[in-house]
Formats: structure tokens, C-alpha cells, sequence
């Protein structure tokens, strides 16, 4: 994807950019709000990482105006101001989804990659499956080859996790800070516990081998069955 | 009284002043108005006593003694024919009015002037006067009934009039008050709009040029300096949340980098992986430091929509059950199937993490851990218990304090603004949150958030996005 990062924060922008370019997708960085918002009304690109605080023009402004000269790429706001006003606004301004300050990479990556695939299918990805599992997120609901397996919420979020994106590595970090967005009590040994409830709870006999690996010294995977 | 207003007070001070006055005139005056009268009537009856003489008395003729002739008979004048009169010429009486009470009565003793005499048989006193004219000596007298009778008249009318002035100075006085006083309610409540709301409105400037535009004045200027303070609290919030994330965000930045090159030795991976943790912490910490510092500047609003709070506690159990493995905590849940309240998800998940979090950590090895709540009237009680030694006394006061540790040991960790915040956040939900008791046995907290009926649309289950 053509990638146009606005963001007055050089160190940032820099992280982001190489983070980006290592994903296979092309990018061009502006640290100012009003070349920002001339680089973005090219139309050229796929998406926008748009910073709230900007010299010049705040991102609120650059985007308002770039609805208004009808271009339609899709936003993603960044900002530091994580109050539920802030969100509200960004969204009703047009932004597509929002992120706040500070956030994991990966997480970001993410979020490109769903805003990427958006134009093709719908984000609403209600209904996962992976091998012999298949989980209803409306209904918070989870089978395993047809019959009904119970977990607790916790439990339910955390494979939600690993079936959005079955095959990828999610360190025990991440894994933390997805489930509870503020630190807290809850380790990186919290996440150990859950992952050995759910294994027990996923696993039909002690000789199946688990669904969930742990990849050594990286963190947890979902294999599927070949 | 002290809870009186000001209206009030100024009649009542206003009432009792003037019933004193009225009663203080009325000692006053009572015995003076009597001396008055009962001068009047004596001159009245030395009058009476002159006229006598003039018109009867002067052609008195005694008969000389041994004479056989009949005394000459007096006859009063029709002005005195309702007194009492006694007529001696020399030592002889020679008329007494015809009363059967007044028969045997003797004036002698009386000697000059004027005197009060009860007689034989009356109810009432009478009054006397002596006057002394040639040889006659004339006693005129009357009963007193008359100025009886005016004092008990204008006893009456000071008894009507007493009651009425009452009434008339009591809610004429709280008219005066009020009005007097009416800018100062304008005031009140134009000071009330004045707030987070509206912190631009002043209080309204009175024409007059009394006290009460003066204050008015230092008022405003009070508000002018309090919402400067106010703007730059504000400001410093949105600020400080800018200038102290950014770094942490290109911190993390940098470290999400480092660890995804792939070419970390397993223990250099360690430390980033403990570094991006303290970013984390670091996060946490400026986002609670902001979330007081609006507390203080009052700016902490929560959009209150109802919530479903079953899937809200049963998370929190799930999260209590694992923080509480090690030191194999039994937890435990009672709630209804239905509990709504009106509030933001978020911050109540932060108070009963707060709340969860402590009572695993002075929990005790094997120990429980009880999560109830309950709907009372417009109000849900969520209270959250566990087992270990009680708070000590001196400490509960200064438990929601910030940076306060309330002593609970040194090698427990937390910044000491958990339950701080959680009360702030409570309260800014229009609840709030005690220490129910803490007695050795168990130690419990009840959170106290208004309560709402189920949402009348029952949508589908919220979807909970993870990675949001």
C-alpha cells in the first residue's frame, strides 16, 4: 500500500516508516499539518496515518478539509489525547479507525492491514474458524467439531486473539497488553495461566497435542492441523 | 435557628423587637395614663366640691343651738347627685348621700386631701377628696370602676394590637428581607449555572450602588482569577497528556523495532520485553495522573449510558481467579442474572480492577475473595471482600488519600493511587465508594453506582473488539 504518514514527531515518524516499509508497503513522511493536507489531496495514496497535534494544521482540520475537497482515503488518527471526546470527534470527522499514543507496533501494523483489506471485505469478522474450531463472536459462542465448548470471558478474548490470525506469534506482551489495556497486576505470568486454561479446556485427550504451541523464548502460536 | 434563612432570621429578630417594644410602651404607659386619670378625676371632684360650696353651702345657715328650728336640708346640684358627699359644718354633719355602704363610714380619719378608701361591702375602691371652705368641710368622692374601666379598655386594645403589629412587622419584615435580599438570590443561582458548564457567565451586576454590588463585584473578580486557574489546569492537562506520551510513544516505537529485527540474543530480548512493560506502566501512570489532575480541575464527566454489568463482573472474576492462583484464593460471585447501571464500561472495569487488585494483594495465602452486588432502589451495590488482618484504625481514614500506602508493608507494590482514583471515578458517576468494614475477619469495599432497567432495545451482544 502507498502509505502517507503526518506526524511532527521525527523519531516516530522514522519508527513507524521503516516498521511500515519492513510490512512490503511504500511510504512518504510529513511533519507539518499543511503539507500534510497538499501531499494527501494528490489522492495517491492507499491510507493515511494522520498525528492530531500538527504544526500548521491540526489533524482534526486536515481531515475535515480533505472530506470537504472530497477525497476519501482512509484516515487512521494517532494521537496522545486518549479522552473519549478526542475519539468521538476523530471519528465523526471522517477518520476510519483511531489509535492512541503510546502504541505497539505490531498493533499498528494490524490496523493498517485491516483498514487495507477493507475496500475488498467487510472488517466484520464474526464468525472464525481455525481447524476444528469455530467461534461466533456476536453470540460469544465457541465449538469445537460441532460440540459446544464453555470459556470464560478471558478465555474467549484470548482466542479470539490467536484466531484472528491464526499461524502468526504473539509474544506473551502483547498477548498482556491486547487483553488489558492498562497495566495492572496482570503479567506476563497472568498470561500463562490463561493460556494453560485454555489449552485444558480446548484439549480432547492428554495425547492431542495442544492447538496453542508455545514458540520458545518468542511466545504462543495457533497451529492449524495440515 | 441556624438553619433558618436569612429572610426568616431578619422577621423573627424584627417580630420579637417590636412585641418587646409594644409590652415595655405598654408598663410605661399603663400607670401613667392612671396617675393622669385619677388626677383629672380629683380635680374633677375639687371641682364638684366648689361648685357645691358656691352654689349651696354659701347660704347655709346653721341652726344656733337649743333653737327648735329645723336644720336647713342641703340639696345636692344634679351634677353631684352620683357621688358620694359628705358635708360637715364645723363638727356637725349636716348631709350624707344616701348610700346603705356609705352610712357609718367616717371621712374624719382620712384627714386633708385625697385618698383611695375601699368601702364596707364594695368590690371596688372609691376616691376621695377633702376640701375645706369657711366653716364647711366637704368630702366629694366617687368609685373608681370609671378608670377601671379605661384601664381594662386599653389593656384590650393592646391585647389586639400586640397580635396584629406581630403580623404585620413578621411577613412585613420578611417582605422588606426579601426584597432587600433578592439580588442575592439572583445571585445564588446565576452562581450556580456559573461552573464547568458555563464557566464564562458572571454574576449580574445590581443597579443600585450598595454592599450588594460591591461583593458582587469582588465576586466576579474571584470567578475572572478561579477560571484563569481553571483554563490553565485544563490546558496543563491536554498538555501534559501531549508532551508525557509522546516520548513514550516513540520509546515504544524504538523497542517494537528492536525487538522485530530478529536478531536479539534471547536475553537482550528479555530486557526490551521488560523496557516495553515499563512503557506500559509509565502509560498507565500519566494516564491516571491526568485522570486526578481532572478530577481536581473538576472536568472528570463520564457519558452515562446503561450498561450490563454481568459481563463487566464476570471478566472480573475471571481476571481475580488467575491474579489469585498463587496464593490459591477461592473467588467467588453473587450477582443477579440482571444488573444494569449508568456509567462508562471503562472507568468501572478501572474501580473494580482497583478494587480486585488490592484484595488479592492483602488477601492471605488460601484465603477468599467475595464479589456481590446487589440493586437497592435506585442504587447498585457492587461490593468486593477478601479474608486477612484488618485494617489498623488509625489508617482507614487516610486509605483513599493519594500516594498512601495505609501502612500495609513496604515489599506490596502499587503507586498508592488505586483506590484514590477509584473513589474519584465513583463519585464522578454520582456514586461513591466506602470501606464497608474491616474487622480481621474480612475486609470489604461497596462501590455505589446509580441503577438503571435494562435498555429497551435489547441489541445483540456488544461486540467486544480485542485488539480495540
Amino acid at each position: 500500500m502507498r502509505i502517507l504518514v503526518v506526524e511532527d514527531e521525527t523519531q516516530l515518524s522514522l519508527h513507524i516508516s521503516r516498521a511500515l516499509t519492513r510490512a512490503n508497503h511504500t511510504v512518504e513522511i510529513r511533519h507539518d499539518g499543511a503539507e500534510g493536507f497538499e501531499q494527501a489531496r494528490s489522492g495517491q495514496f492507499d491510507l493515511i496515518l494522520l498525528d492530531i497535534n500538527l504544526p500548521n494544521m491540526d489533524g482534526f482540520t486536515v481531515l475535515r478539509k480533505l472530506r470537504e475537497a472530497h477525497i476519501h482515503t482512509r484516515v487512521l488518527l494517532l494521537t496522545a489525547r486518549g479522552e473519549v471526546g478526542d475519539r468521538v470527534n476523530g471519528l465523526k470527522a471522517g477518520a476510519d479507525d483511531y489509535l492512541t499514543k503510546p502504541f505497539a507496533m505490531e498493533e499498528l501494523l494490524a490496523r493498517v492491514e485491516v483498514l487495507g483489506r477493507r475496500t475488498a471485505t467487510p472488517n466484520n469478522e464474526t464468525l472464525l474458524e481455525a481447524g476444528p474450531l469455530r467461534m461466533d463472536v456476536v453470540h460469544r459462542k465457541l465449538t469445537r467439531n460441532g460440540a459446544q465448548v464453555a470459556l470464560s470471558p478471558r478465555e474467549f478474548e484470548l482466542l479470539q486473539i490467536f484466531m484472528q490470525e491464526p499461524g502468526r506469534t504473539f509474544s506473551r506482551e502483547e498477548i498482556c497488553e491486547r487483553i488489558w489495556e492498562r497495566e495492572h497486576e496482570y503479567d506476563t505470568r497472568t498470561v500463562e495461566i490463561f493460556i494453560m486454561r485454555l489449552r485444558k479446556k480446548l484439549s480432547v485427550s492428554e495425547s492431542d497435542p495442544p492447538l496453542i504451541e508455545t514458540v520458545r523464548g518468542v511466545g504462543y502460536t495457533m497451529k492449524l492441523p495440515a | 435557628m441556624r438553619s433558618w434563612s436569612l429572610k426568616t432570621k431578619v422577621s423573627v429578630y424584627c417580630l420579637l423587637l417590636t412585641t418587646l417594644a409594644l409590652l415595655g410602651t405598654a408598663l410605661m404607659i399603663f400607670p401613667v395614663v392612671y396617675r393622669q386619670q385619677l388626677n383629672e378625676l380629683d380635680d374633677n371632684l375639687r371641682a364638684n366640691a366648689k361648685q357645691l360650696y358656691e352654689d349651696v353651702l354659701v347660704k347655709y345657715k346653721p341652726t344656733q343651738p337649743g333653737s327648735k328650728q329645723k336644720p336647713m336640708t342641703v340639696i345636692l346640684p344634679a351634677a353631684l347627685q352620683r357621688r358620694y358627699v359628705v358635708i360637715n359644718y364645723g363638727d356637725t354633719e349636716i348631709f350624707r348621700s344616701r348610700v346603705p355602704s356609705f352610712k357609718s363610714v367616717d371621712l374624719r380619719a382620712l384627714g386633708p386631701g385625697d385618698h383611695t378608701v375601699r368601702l364596707p361591702d364594695a368590690d371596688r375602691d372609691s376616691r376621695f377628696v377633702q376640701a375645706q371652705y369657711d366653716k364647711c368641710t366637704i368630702w366629694v368622692g366617687t368609685r373608681l370602676g370609671v378608670l377601671d374601666d379605661t384601664q381594662a379598655t386599653l389593656r384590650m386594645a393592646y391585647w389586639i394590637a400586640i397580635p396584629t403589629a406581630m403580623l404585620l412587622v413578621f411577613f412585613g419584615g420578611r417582605l422588606l428581607a426579601g426584597s432587600a435580599l433578592s439580588p442575592v438570590s439572583a445571585m445564588t443561582s446565576a452562581a450556580e449555572r456559573i461552573g464547568a458548564n458555563a464557566p464564562d457567565e458572571r454574576l449580574p451586576v445590581p443597579q443600585s450602588n450598595d454592599e450588594i454590588l460591591r461583593l458582587t463585584v469582588v465576586l466576579n473578580q474571584s470567578f475572572d482569577r478561579l477560571q484563569r486557574a481553571y483554563n490553565s489546569a485544563a490546558r496543563f492537562s491536554a498538555d501534559a497528556s501531549h508532551q508525557l506520551k509522546t516520548p513514550i510513544a516513540v520509546l515504544r516505537a524504538g523497542l517494537d523495532e528492536m525487538r522485530s529485527c530478529g536478531y536479539l540474543e534471547p536475553m537482550e530480548r528479555e530486557t526490551v520485553d521488560t523496557l516495553v512493560a515499563q512503557t506500559r506502566r509509565l502509560t498507565t501512570l500519566v494516564e491516571d495522573l491526568l485522570l486526578l489532575a481532572q478530577a481536581d480541575a473538576g472536568r472528570l464527566k463520564i457519558e452515562p449510558l446503561p450498561i450490563d454489568l454481568t459481563p463487566i463482573l464476570s471478566t472480573v472474576v475471571d481476571d481475580t481467579e488467575v491474579l489469585g492462583d498463587e496464593k490459591q484464593l477461592v473467588v467467588t460471585l453473587h450477582a443477579p442474572a440482571q444488573l444494569y447501571a449508568k456509567g462508562d464500561p471503562r472507568r468501572i472495569n478501572i474501580i473494580l480492577q482497583n478494587l480486585t487488585e488490592n484484595a488479592v494483594k492483602y488477601n492471605r495465602q488460601n484465603g477468599k475473595l467475595r464479589i456481590s452486588a446487589q440493586r437497592e432502589g435506585a442504587w447498585v451495590t457492587i461490593s468486593v471482600a477478601n479474608t486477612g488482618s484488618a485494617i489498623p484504625d488509625q489508617h482507614r481514614d487516610r486509605l483513599f488519600e493519594r500516594f498512601n500506602r495505609a501502612g500495609m508493608g513496604e515489599n506490596i507494590k502499587g503507586h498508592g493511587l488505586g483506590l484514590n482514583i477509584a473513589r474519584e471515578l465513583a463519585r464522578a458517576h454520582g456514586g461513591d465508594l466506602v470501606l464497608v468494614r474491616s474487622d480481621g475477619e474480612w475486609t470489604e469495599f461497596a462501590l455505589k453506582l446509580p441503577a438503571t432497567e435494562a435498555p429497551m432495545l435489547n441489541l445483540a451482544p456488544a461486540l467486544k473488539v480485542v485488539a480495540a
